[in-house]
């Protein structure tokens, strides 16, 4: 499950790479058998940002379980218990006890995800160049491309600018989501 | 240096004590629960992806690209694996990755020691502005000063060189940070004690706290490690000879020549992640906390 997480994004993006191919994959195969056409992933622009995204997800998904099977197993017992002698019920006690205690957790996942979504450029850059057309184009992409192939440092350097300022309000957000919304167990 | 601190610590083990009486029944019983028919597809769908690379790298190239595809390798064809070191310069690739690697990972434990025991111990003219400062720059997404970096790089004559690799990559805020933190906690009586006794700084960091400091180490080293071998960006924009790639670079480019060999690709592909995949069975402690740490990847 967290082996992904070590891989590189090159190397994952081979693989998916190859299970997508629109002729040998064994996506499109296993889709054949049910009746669906062989389809070119990369190929439309929904497709190709649609499987880059679920690549992304296959790639991350450990980092996350990791950090909610810390989270669970950090919930104090004697609050289950205390729920448990109120007459809790599963769904009772997911919802007034699990799921606050692991609000810490999750507003964590989701500003790191933002933020590493944000940084996208590895799966971009091998898999599709920013095509079919602009419809992959992403932030690091497009600053890659203005800086290093056509040659506008500058410009280039003002999207870095924006990136940073992105980042930093994702950040502001985390701490103020944090302070209002969150029940810190500690 | 990573290896060695890596083996001599003690293996994973879990927290004693933290299975509830009424998990431990079940799971000695081992029943089937609804649960499975959700849980069982994950992880068929975590696993599918490696396991087909591991198959197709060891077909011929007619079961490749034989629709529908082949399952099982008619006979397990390991010798893709040599053919990948014959043909490109797959082996070069590998030895530039290491050798930037394990200077980088070398660098980063000599630095960030030197630099975390200071901000540690040492009282000195506005340190905590300087260590604030260094704290910043950790909410700075490397591609923010990807463009200032490479520029100072190419000033300093080493575009397309190893060294425009390693250099930059020598320390790191996030070392400097956690050493920082750990040297922190070790009791300052240890150090006084070897002081009077006549020691210097560096003997008493040398033989006192890097000797203590084995797990935070092995974290910063295995972080280290991580993102050095993994980075595709940096090396793609300063090497553009194929003589002085890294292995992710240089499996962008076997990919471009090999495109009607997949066979090969996915065993370059593997031969790639076997170091990281090794040193994570090995280490898997330090890597789960260090990329718990820093969410660190891409």
């Amino acid at each position: 499950m967290f082996v992904p997480v070590v891989l590189s994004t090159i190397a994952t993006a081979i693989v998916f790479l190859w299970l997508l191919d629109p002729t040998f994959g064994l996506v499109n195969y296993l889709l054949s058998r049910v009746g669906l056409g062989p389809y070119g992933f990369f190929d439309s622009a929904s497709g190709a940002l649609y499987s880059i995204v679920g690549m992304t997800v296959w790639g991350w998904i450990g980092f996350d379980v990791i950090v909610y099977l810390a989270a669970l197993q950090g919930i104090p017992p004697a609050l289950v218990e205390a729920a448990e002698i109120d007459g809790a019920r599963t769904w009772g006690m997911f919802r007034h006890i699990t799921l606050p205690l692991l609000g810490p957790a999750t507003l964590f996942l989701v500003i790191w995800s933002s933020i590493n979504a944000l940084q996208l450029f590895d799966e971009v850059y091998f898999l599709t160049k920013g095509g079919p057309g602009t419809a992959t184009y992403v932030v690091v992409y497009y600053l890659f491309s203005l800086a290093f192939q056509q040659g506008v440092a500058g410009y280039a350097a003002a999207i870095a600018y924006v990136l940073l300022i992105a980042t930093l309000c994702l950040t502001l957000i985390q701490l103020w989501v944090g302070r209002r919304l969150v029940y810190y167990a500690s | 240096m990573t290896g060695r601190t890596a083996i001599t610590a003690p293996a994973d083990r879990r927290g004693p004590g933290a299975v509830e009486p009424g998990e431990e029944r079940e799971r000695a019983q081992f029943l089937f629960s609804p649960w499975h028919l959700v849980l069982i597809p994950i992880a068929l769908v975590m696993l599918i992806p490696m396991a087909w690379m591991l198959v197709t790298s060891l077909e011929t190239l007619n079961e490749v690209r034989h629709f529908p595809p082949t399952l099982l390798p008619h006979s397990p064809r390991f010798s893709n694996y040599t053919d990948v070191l014959r043909q490109a310069p797959f082996a070069r690739w590998f030895v530039n990755t290491v050798i930037v690697t394990v200077a980088s990972v070398a660098g980063n434990l000599l630095f960030c020691s030197l630099a975390g025991y200071a901000f540690a111990r040492i009282r000195f003219f506005g340190r905590e502005v300087v260590f604030v400062l260094i704290l910043a720059t950790l909410m700075i997404p490397f591609q923010v000063v990807m463009i200032p970096t490479f520029l100072i790089v190419k000033h300093l004559g080493m575009i397309n060189t190893l060294g425009a690799l390693i250099v930059p990559n020598l320390a790191g805020a996030f070392g400097v940070f956690l050493l920082r933190q750990f040297f922190r906690t070790l009791p300052v009586e240890l150090e006084e004690a070897a002081r009077i006794d006549g020691a210097s700084r560096l003997s008493v960091l040398f033989k006192i706290i890097i000797p203590l400091s084995g797990p935070a180490l092995a974290t910063v080293a295995v972080i280290t490690f991580l993102w050095t071998w993994n980075d595709f960006l940096w090396p793609l924009i300063t090497i553009y000879s194929p003589d002085n790639m890294t292995l992710q670079l240089g499996l962008t480019t076997f990919e471009g020549t090999h495109q009607t060999s997949t066979n090969l690709l996915m065993a370059a592909n593997i031969m790639s992640m076997l170091p990281v995949l090794l040193l994570f069975f090995l280490a898997q402690r330090f890597f789960i906390r260090g990329i718990a740490s820093t969410g660190l990847k891409g």
